[in-house]
């Protein structure tokens, strides 16, 4: 037992390490952090200029909208990296297969992939949100920031996504390299159901349904009522607030739980599959 | 004998140059129509992803109660969007990748001109683009009952073609920069793709922001060419959101369409020699 749990620390560490060298040591560790900002910014940017061109002036929704969609930043970056690190290794780097036959797991190896892009993430996500507050008008005090709620909710939000990117990066391994990556997409299709950019009131009842059982929905329910004080004013209708910040809470542990113990099964198998059908070294440059 | 009829006479019988150029195009764009074909998993991702991606843009719109004609403003910039991810990641990233997996030094000793080889990307590539743009204009228009009141069809398949030329040609240029960089290709692609949805007014009229601006971001073609496609698929909603007239903005694509294919054609051929020089050809993992 002992032994294993070494083996998984050291291939998290190097999965780790390799992440962020591969991010990161292209350029100062600044203009990294600099860099790791303009997906966040921009993307509030552009519902800023949304609302701008609607209204003209301020409006309720932008608080809702700028903090979701900058902190669903994260929800990109680790389902990217996750999913993205084993097309770089098997087809860039041509590294997977040795990945695979080295005595230490693959699992933890990715989740030290995609720590390591998150990592840079914990100091964009703030800096832009500042951004925001400084520029935008952006109603975010540090009085009143719920810092429980704050730091019960982040790594919880965060263990979540990483199984979730765990599952993707599993799928990928039976998969081609398509235009840009499967992360991308499917980070960009989880705005819908996520409450990201509108309560999730505004989507027909069944995607509202949908909604409800993804649990990155709750997460970003918390990390608005962390941050913003008006998160659960009712005129905004996001359908969650009969839920208290403890429920919340328990429904992200939930979630961890289950979605850890299904990506662990569908890595055990997805790398099972890759390896019978021999596609652990697949080249796919069309 | 002149040294022209001497070279005439010593080189051997074989296709022209034009026969050449149109072999390596189709035999460049071949690998992508099929490739598409035998991974369906594209279908999902690069299709059914991105559509609910849009929607998401499509329904904070709902949220705010804008009018429909908005939410058709989106939707073309959602499916024009697809023209970009595939300019970046299949067009400007490609010559890298294809560095980095070892088919470069291929093409380099192929007996045609690399713009071939980059046309064939392009045309390939454009397949199943205009797939997954179609399908979100249609499946968009479908569900949110958007009505598209096309005042004139020939401006508006010139604009479309236009801008699709002058982008594509962009994406030439890029891959040709992109050759001789290391891993900063990777991330300055990563760093072009949000600020050019934000700076080319994909979700909101590019006259939001303000002229100085929005001047700039029609180095971007998609920029004029979304403007110009707008006016004419919502000449109501834009009479009071248009940037340039449909034919100042035709005329600029056309403009830039030229220079465009005119400079990746010299920056292909400098920055394969600099390469040459500099031993960077086939130089992987940097």
């Amino acid at each position: 037992m002992r032994t294993r749990l070494a083996s998984t620390w050291t291939a998290f560490r190097v999965g780790a390490w390799l992440g962020w060298k591969t991010e990161s040591n292209w350029t100062h560790p600044l203009i990294y952090v600099l860099w790791s900002m303009i997906r966040p910014l921009t993307s509030g940017l552009i519902f800023y200029f949304m609302l701008r061109v609607l209204r003209g002036g301020a409006n309720p929704l932008l608080p809702y909208v700028f903090i979701g969609t900058v902190v669903y930043a994260l929800v990109g970056a680790l389902l990217n990296s996750m999913a993205w690190a084993v097309l770089e290794d098997r087809e860039r780097m041509g590294m997977l297969k040795f990945i695979a036959i080295a005595p230490a797991a693959m699992y933890p190896y990715l989740w030290g992939r995609g720590f390591a892009k998150v990592l840079a993430n914990f100091v964009a996500v703030p800096l832009t949100l500042l951004v925001g507050v400084l520029f935008l008008g952006l109603p975010i005090q540090l009085g009143t920031i719920d810092w429980a709620l704050l730091l019960g909710a982040l790594p919880l939000g965060v263990l979540v996504i990483t199984f979730i990117g765990q599952i993707l990066a599993s799928m990928t391994l039976m998969m081609a390299r398509h235009g840009g990556s499967i992360g991308e997409s499917l980070a960009a299709a989880l705005y819908l159901f996520t409450g990201a950019l509108f309560p999730i009131t505004v989507l027909p009842s069944w995607a509202e349904a949908i909604a409800r059982a993804i649990p990155l929905t709750y997460w970003l329910e918390c990390m608005r009522r962390a941050l913003w004080t008006a998160a659960r004013d009712p005129a905004l209708n996001t359908g969650l607030s009969q839920l208290s910040n403890a429920a919340l809470l328990l429904i992200l542990v939930g979630s961890a739980v289950a979605l850890g113990a299904l990506s662990f099964a569908i890595q055990r198998w997805a790398e099972h599959r890759a390896k019978e059908k021999g596609l652990l070294d697949m080249q796919t440059s069309y | 004998m002149t040294t022209a009829e001497h070279s005439a006479a010593r080189r051997p019988k074989g296709p022209s140059k034009t026969v050449i150029f149109v072999r390596s195009v189709i035999g460049r764009a071949y690998p992508r129509v099929i490739g598409l074909q035998r991974e369906k998993s594209w279908m999902f991702f690069d299709i059914l992803l991105p559509l609910l991606a849009t929607m998401s843009y499509v329904l904070f719109y709902t949220a705010t109660g804008a009018p429909n004609d908005f939410k058709g403003l989106v939707l073309l910039g959602g499916a024009m969007s697809a023209f970009w991810m595939n300019v970046l990641w299949s067009m400007a990233m490609q010559l890298y990748w294809d560095k980095e997996q070892g088919n470069l030094q291929l093409y380099m000793l192929a007996p045609t001109s690399r713009m071939a080889i980059l046309t064939g990307m392009a045309l390939g590539g454009l397949v199943a683009t205009t797939v997954r743009a179609a399908v979100i204009l249609l499946g968009g228009a479908l569900l949110f009952g958007i009505e598209y009141s096309v005042t004139s069809w020939p401006w508006a398949i010139a604009v479309f073609l236009l801008s699709l030329v002058a982008l594509y040609g962009l994406g030439m240029l890029l891959s040709s920069i992109f050759l001789v960089y290391g891993r900063g290709a990777w991330q300055v692609t990563v760093a072009l793709q949000e600020p050019v949805f934000f700076g080319s007014g994909f979700y909101f009229p590019v006259r939001a922001l303000g002229t100085v601006a929005a001047s700039a971001a029609s180095l971007v073609p998609l920029t004029l060419g979304l403007d110009a496609m707008r006016q004419l698929l919502f000449p109501e909603m834009m009479q009071n959101f248009y940037f340039l007239s449909v034919k100042a903005e035709a005329a600029l694509l056309l403009a830039l369409s030229v220079v465009f294919i005119a400079a990746a054609r010299w920056s292909l051929n400098r920055m394969e020699r600099k390469s040459r020089q500099d031993g960077r050809l086939t130089e992987r993992g940097n």
